[in-house]
């Protein structure tokens, strides 16, 4: 069984570095996006099942920027992949989506897998687009994953349900964060597995869906009052009388 | 102009034809409830249940039909991979969770909801993906719509086994004005009545961290607030032991105003509230209820 994993070098927002309210993307480091890790978990322990020669993991990162997304595909190489390839592309979806697609099929596969959105962006496009552009189902927000002969039982996590879907072989499926606990390799094991074959593309010539304006980092307009007072009934009663005074209470 | 409007939940669908009268020009919706046909000027009605393929199949046949300039596309989790999956086969863009729109493109919340993104769409059709209870709904009947009966195809690969409701509340905390919210300051599930008695004194609901609802499962998710859980906008909102993950505030940030109560003065939820308080929850929320 052939499993793609999808990893998308996520920006880390919790270390957004902004500049006179403009955010400074460039400069704010990467991290791999948490639901494709939980995503690549999935396929290890499916590996982890049916044996290694039994499955092979590939995994596709595409990227504007392959040297910094070296560290995180050698990262997942570390969980348990057997293969990587990092594609230049543009972190727009309709062209990555293509060019992701395109490296897809030049090989058999199974089954795809990746988060149901990225920790950056949080669209939710990337899996469904990448199933689109090769015509097979989706199954998305799937928070039990279990692969039968040929096929996957899966668990959908919606608003008000859960859907429980059966669907064949090739298919793609996007998971929450709620399927797994992935693992975090140590830092020897991430460069053991330099070893592993890992190779860095251009994609193909193709359009871009959106083109960005601009970003801007409103500032959080926040008071940011931490009451202090000699006790706590003091700080509380503080508190009380500061949301009367706003109307708030 | 033309605007085709889709969602498989009634109120998000208002909420998209709210969306596309401010736009202005002709109002096509796909839609499974046939009386939702007075308040647009062409509704395509499918026969047979609802599924995600046939929404795909129907929305890129009208779109190309139609040649629409834009499609509004509820945003919830269905809709969602609809959204995208319609935009690959058009082979357009698509703004997930738009909080502004024009005809040319519009505004999203990016970068876990730090960072204003302007976009514009580089194809025709664009495509806005609206967050739920984000715009107003359309009020006006407009009378004298068409009705077009299609029987889109399903791809027919994905097997429907079982369908399992979620446990659930009575409460929506995307409308509520006061919200009392638990984070894993609190040590057992127990112990969450002390927020409940605080929100009830308040007048407000019980809303909670993503580890209470979706690892714990101390609560149900519709109580779960943040990126992944609902987004809210009360008039106030008290965290009670949120250490105030980026996912987190994301889903607060349109809250008039946020009260913190955390044990450590490094939490990050102090950076993004009003008024904080470092304390421990189980001496500061008996305190609340006794001066209230």
């Amino acid at each position: 069984m052939k499993i793609v994993a999808l990893i998308k070098d996520a920006i880390d927002v919790s270390q957004l570095k902004t500049r006179e309210e403009v955010p400074i993307i460039e400069e704010t480091p990467r991290k791999m996006s948490d639901l494709d890790r939980n995503a690549l978990e999935e396929a290890v322990r499916i590996k982890e099942k049916f044996g290694d020669k039994e499955v092979k993991i590939k995994v596709i990162n595409v990227t504007d920027d392959p040297e910094k997304a070296r560290q995180i595909v050698l990262e997942a190489l570390a969980m348990g992949a057997d293969e990587a390839v990092s594609i230049k592309g543009k972190r727009d979806h309709l062209f990555d989506s293509k060019a992701i697609a395109d490296e897809i099929r030049k090989e058999e596969f199974d089954l795809i897998i990746c988060g149901d959105s990225s920790v950056d962006s949080y669209s939710s496009q990337m899996g469904p687009r990448v199933a689109e552009e090769l015509g097979i189902p989706v199954v998305t927000y799937v928070n039990k994953l279990e692969v039968l002969d040929g096929k996957i039982k899966a668990e959908r996590s919606l608003e008000d349900y859960y859907e429980i879907v059966e669907v064949e072989f090739p298919a793609l499926v996007t998971v929450t964060r709620e399927i797994n606990e992935p693992r975090f390799p140590a830092v020897l094991q991430i460069m053991r597995a330099s070893r592993k074959p890992y190779s860095v593309k251009e994609a193909e010539e193709g359009e871009i869906g959106l083109e960005i304006l601009d970003l801007k980092a409103p500032e959080m307009k926040r008071k940011n009052l931490l009451i202090k007072k000699e006790n706590l009934e003091e700080a509380v009663k503080e508190l009380i009388e500061l949301l009367r005074r706003e109307g708030a209470i | 102009m033309k605007v085709l409007v889709h969602s498989e939940k009634r109120d998000l669908l208002l909420e998209g034809i709210g969306v596309a009268r401010e736009l202005g020009g002709k109002v096509i919706c796909l839609s499974w409830e046939e009386d939702v046909l007075k308040y647009c000027d062409r509704l395509y009605y499918p026969k047979g249940d609802y599924s995600e393929s046939k929404a795909v199949s129907a929305l890129e046949e009208i779109a190309k039909g139609e040649e629409v300039d834009l499609l509004v596309i509820g945003g919830t989790k269905r809709g969602k991979e609809v959204a995208a999956r319609v935009s690959q086969r058009l082979e357009v863009g698509s703004i997930t969770d738009a909080i502004s729109v024009s005809k040319d493109g519009g505004d999203r919340m990016g970068y876990g909801g730090r960072v204003l993104e302007r976009l514009k769409f580089k194809r025709k059709p664009g495509v806005f993906v609206i967050p739920p209870g984000k715009f107003e709904k359309v009020k006006k009947e407009s009378g004298d719509g068409e009705l077009i009966e299609i029987s889109p195809k399903s791809d027919g690969k994905i097997k429907v086994i079982e369908k399992k409701e979620k446990e659930r509340g009575k409460v929506n905390v995307e409308e509520a004005d006061i919200i009392v919210s638990v984070g894993r300051g609190f040590k057992k599930k127990e112990d969450i009545s002390m927020a409940e008695e605080l929100a009830k004194k308040l007048g407000g609901v019980i809303g909670c961290s993503r580890p209470v609802a979706a690892d714990l499962r101390w609560l149900p998710e519709e109580h779960w607030i943040g990126l992944s859980g609902r987004k809210v906008r009360p008039k106030l909102y008290i965290a009670l032991g949120i250490s105030g993950q980026i996912q987190h505030i994301a889903g607060i940030m349109d809250s008039k105003i946020i009260v913190a109560i955390n044990k450590d003065e490094e939490a990050p939820i102090f950076k993004n509230c009003d008024y904080g308080i470092v304390g421990d929850i189980y001496e500061v929320i008996p305190l609340m209820i006794k001066n209230l």
